[in-house]
């Protein structure tokens, strides 16, 4: 039995799966209209029904691209200015810490 | 060399040819190699100015989604906080700014060339300023290792070969589809591994200011109790985060394991927590 899984078995298992990776991934090119040109149809129409699209046409990745419920191209830079304008010293945050009983 | 060693290879090399339909002949071999390094480049293609502009778009959008709460005590002192816990981080240069976001749902959020933004709802569970700082600190780690900047380098966004400033010039409107990227990549989450690193990174830096290193810890803590009771405000930070128990049971082994012994004298600060925060009628 440990003869027969260390060559014939391994042999088999190993050019299967190779032959696999070689049909998924367009290597073998039977004839236009074949079944399995179906069957590549059939996958890729359920793929792309269920990967989303952006504006821009571009596939998701990760789905980062996704529109989802993040406000897009609404922007409120008033508000950030108010949050630009704070300014603060190293010596302010020192005695910051410093009343915190914190060492700075 | 063995038969099995033989026919694998054999098999290995028609895979192939079959796979990439090229004769090895027919490759350029000088474009593919150019290829490669022009999309090395883009990976690497955002610098800290380029950072900052993705991260201004994305904090408005954060602002004008949740709206920014304007009380000036609470303003300053969540910058006093985070300035102080930011400047002995990595990336000390760079300029921090933190806001409040006016909106019950309980979360924080770190976009790039660090704008850091905390939500009302989440201070509400926070009970003092060791507890903030922890918070702040885990954000500053987002930033310090550009978790978000990386989400937006691996999407499509930057056509191949293209750095992030050519792309802007190339077409203007890409510098604001980065910020609203970066705004969907805090909204889905971050990677569990990026939260375990940015707890990691940010109770290492809290202790490191002199905060109570157990800050953070806690909160999360508090809010896998509440996570656990399904209160509806807690259900984002749910989706974002992973398990508040990982999370907690991490931070516990490293405080452990950098032997951080329980100091009586470390500062909560709870009076100046409440005082300064008073504005948010908590």
């Amino acid at each position: 039995m440990e003869i027969i899984l260390r060559k014939r078995w391994r042999i088999c298992l190993l050019t299967a799966g190779l032959a696999l990776l070689f049909c998924a991934s367009g290597g073998w090119n039977p004839a236009a209209g074949s079944w399995l040109d179906k069957v590549k149809e059939t996958v890729k129409k359920t793929v792309e029904k269920k990967q989303p699209k952006t504006k821009t046409g571009v596939t998701a990745v990760r789905g980062l691209d996704e529109s989802e419920d993040a406000g897009e191209g609404a922007r409120d830079y008033e508000a950030l200015k108010i949050l630009e304008a704070i300014h603060i010293t190293d010596l302010e945050l020192d005695a910051f810490l410093l009343e915190g009983g914190i060492k700075p | 060399m063995t038969r099995v060693k033989l026919l694998s290879l054999m098999t290995a090399a028609v895979v192939l040819s079959g796979w990439t339909g090229v004769k090895a002949k027919d490759v350029k071999w000088g474009k593919v190699i150019k290829g490669v390094a022009k999309t090395a480049s883009a990976v690497k293609g955002i610098n800290e100015e380029d950072e900052i502009k993705i991260g201004r778009a994305a904090a408005a959008a954060l602002c004008d989604r949740y709206g920014l709460v304007t009380e000036k005590t609470s303003l300053r002192y969540m910058n006093l906080v985070g300035k102080a816990v930011a400047r002995r981080s990595e990336r000390p240069g760079l300029t921090y700014r933190f806001g409040i976001l006016d909106t019950n749902e309980v979360n924080a959020f770190a976009a790039p060339g660090g704008y850091v933004f905390v939500t009302k709802g989440l201070l509400r569970s926070v009970r003092n300023e060791s507890e903030l700082a922890g918070i702040l600190a885990h954000e500053i780690s987002h930033v310090t290792c550009k978790h978000v900047i990386k989400e937006i380098q691996k999407s499509k966004l930057i056509g191949a070969g293209l750095d992030f400033a050519s792309a802007v010039a190339k077409n203007p409107e890409v510098l604001e589809r980065a910020g609203d990227l970066s705004v969907k990549v805090l909204m889905k989450g971050l990677s569990r591994k990026d939260e375990y690193e940015a707890d990691r990174e940010g109770t290492a830096l809290v202790w490191k200011v002199g905060y109570d290193p157990r800050g953070l810890k806690r909160v999360i803590e508090r809010m896998g109790k509440k996570q656990a009771r399904k209160v509806k405000i807690f259900s984002r930070i749910g989706k974002t985060h992973p398990p508040a128990s990982q999370r907690v049971k991490r931070i516990g082994k490293q405080l452990k394991s950098a032997r951080i012994i329980e100091n009586p004298n470390w500062p909560g600060l709870e009076t100046r927590f409440r005082e300064n925060l008073a504005d948010l009628d908590f």
